[in-house]
């Protein structure tokens, strides 16, 4: 168990961080979380070591995320702010502000779609994810088709307000 | 078959179809360039999203070991709390402990007691004896200077004459004559501890050496005189991210022993001290630093038995008041990368060793 378990940590750990990356939105805290997720493994020693990982590492960052989410749309709708008085040219867009805008437009997802896509993002597999969210096999392509869509709108969607802000 | 819905058509690209699923789809593309048209639609929309997904990743980090996991666990969570509270204490209190502590340490010297003599910790309090002149300590590499002094009282067990032995190894000279109170028998094996040769560079040694005993603090407190008991229970505590501006790297540790405390000496030389616990009761205690910095070793060896646990301590005693291997309460020391790391705690010299070993 413990071998597997460090095979898991081999191959999955940075997913995992990733995964709580983007619900924490703070690289050392979500490897923190990473850490503590895979430490409650080795003792619950649960069987499907990988999903668990991921439901435990969900259920940690969510309580983090809700403390935070005030502050971080406060910090977002900081950064997004366009602080030229002058017509900056797009690709100036520094990396924390774009990151800052796909933040923004993974929030807009339902929680549903956000967690499917992430899911998959850090490497589950459909079947995975099904048995993690709940969802039939079958409409876990349907999520992310949906999930992928409204990501996609909803930063083009900031960045046109952005631009249409900077005049 | 009928058109494709969006979901089948990433669950294709995405490689998820079973191979019949596959199949059958793939037929049906071929035959209609409507669902193709929209294959690259979906394609280029996962291709997208996937790009914001990875601006929104985050920094590359290595991954620490996973054999860290065990004992880094409790840290791990409490890491940025502990770094905050560790930060605001130390600059909130630490100038104002220090400067209490010097205080309490020139009246001290005033008074010729140390504050903690009457405490029950006494017995280990391994300074203890430098108070004194009759102490065993105060003969440690001094024995010259003393030889011409009697002992009023002889050595009441064999630890003294190994005591004796071992504190003047260092001079090559005569057995020691050796005074020792009766209140600080039960303290040799501690006290044995500080019978390492004194350190070369410590200033105070210099200064007064009549106080063989009084090293790094006596020159920290700018008094010169008697050396204060100073527990290594009222060092403060920090974080591990706290200790790693005094070391310049992270503590060291033993891996699998949880971390109790991290400490820092009060002395400003630069100790840090971590704290595992063996088990219930027993602490070892990790003396960390920077192995480019000036040995004050002395003041480190003097503080570093006072240890927490009282239970700890009384197994301590137990163990090695009559044990005539009074050595086997030596720190050991050994270089672990930048940082100068010695060992203290209620094992044998093996046991302490192999553990040693194992810091990293």
């Amino acid at each position: 168990m413990a071998e597997d378990l460090a095979e898991i940590y081999r191959t999955t750990f940075a997913a995992l961080v990733r995964f709580l990356y983007r619900k924490v939105w703070d690289a050392e805290r979500a490897q923190d979380l990473a850490q503590e997720a895979f430490a409650r493994a080795l003792v619950h020693k649960p069987e499907n070591a990988r999903g668990w990982l991921f439901v435990v590492a969900a259920n940690m960052a969510r309580d983090e995320a809700r403390r935070a989410a005030r502050e971080r749309r406060h910090l977002t709708l900081l950064k997004g702010e366009p602080d030229t008085v002058g017509g900056e040219p797009e690709e100036e867009i520094d990396a924390a502000t774009r990151q800052a805008q796909v933040r923004s437009a993974l929030e807009r997802l339902t929680p549903r779609d956000r967690e499917v896509l992430l899911l998959w993002d850090a490497g589950m597999s459909y079947d995975e994810i099904a048995a993690q969210s709940g969802l039939a096999r079958g409409a876990v392509g349907t999520t992310l088709a949906r999930a992928r869509r409204r990501l996609v709108e909803a930063y083009e969607e900031g960045s046109e307000g952005e631009h249409v802000a900077r005049g | 078959m009928s058109h494709v819905d969006d979901g089948t058509l990433h669950a294709y690209l995405d490689g998820q179809l079973s191979p019949v699923e596959r199949e059958q789809l793939e037929r049906h593309l071929a035959a209609c360039p409507a669902c193709r048209a929209r294959l690259d639609e979906e394609r280029a929309l996962i291709e997208r999203a996937d790009a914001l997904l990875a601006l929104a990743a985050p920094p590359e980090r290595a991954i620490p070991p996973f054999h860290e996991l065990r004992h880094a666990r409790p840290w791990m969570r409490l890491r940025l709390p502990l770094a905050w509270a560790a930060t605001v204490l130390l600059a909130v209190g630490f100038g104002w402990y220090l400067r209490t502590w010097r205080a309490e340490r020139r009246a001290d010297a005033v008074n010729g007691v140390v504050a903690l003599r009457d405490s029950p910790q006494s017995q280990n309090a391994v300074a203890e004896p430098a108070r004194e002149e009759r102490s065993t300590i105060a003969l440690r590499g001094r024995a010259a200077d003393r030889a011409q002094q009697q002992p009023t009282v002889p050595p009441p067990s064999t630890i003294v004459d190994s005591l004796a032995k071992a504190s003047t190894e260092g001079a090559g000279a005569a057995p020691a004559p050796i005074e020792v109170a009766p209140s600080v028998v039960n303290a040799q094996p501690r006290a044995e501890l500080r019978a390492a040769p004194p350190p070369p560079a410590a200033p105070a040694a210099s200064e007064s050496p009549k106080d063989a005993g009084a090293v790094a603090p006596a020159a920290r407190g700018g008094g010169g005189g008697r050396v204060p008991v100073v527990l290594t229970t009222s060092w403060p505590i920090i974080g591990l991210d706290a200790a790693r501006p005094t070391l310049g790297v992270a503590p060291v540790t033993i891996p699998g022993l949880p971390v109790r405390n991290v400490r820092r000496s009060p002395l400003g030389d630069g100790v840090v001290l971590v704290e595992q616990a063996l088990d219930s009761t027993r602490v070892i205690q990790l003396f960390q630093r920077r192995a480019d910095q000036p040995a004050l070793a002395g003041g480190v060896v003097r503080t570093g038995v006072g240890g927490r646990e009282g239970r700890a301590d009384s197994t301590f005693r137990r163990m090695y008041a009559g044990d005539r291997e009074a050595k086997v309460m030596e720190r050991l020391a050994r270089y672990v990368g930048t940082l100068r790391v010695e060992i203290a705690g209620p094992l044998s010299t093996d046991s302490l060793s192999k553990l040693l070993e194992l810091v990293r």
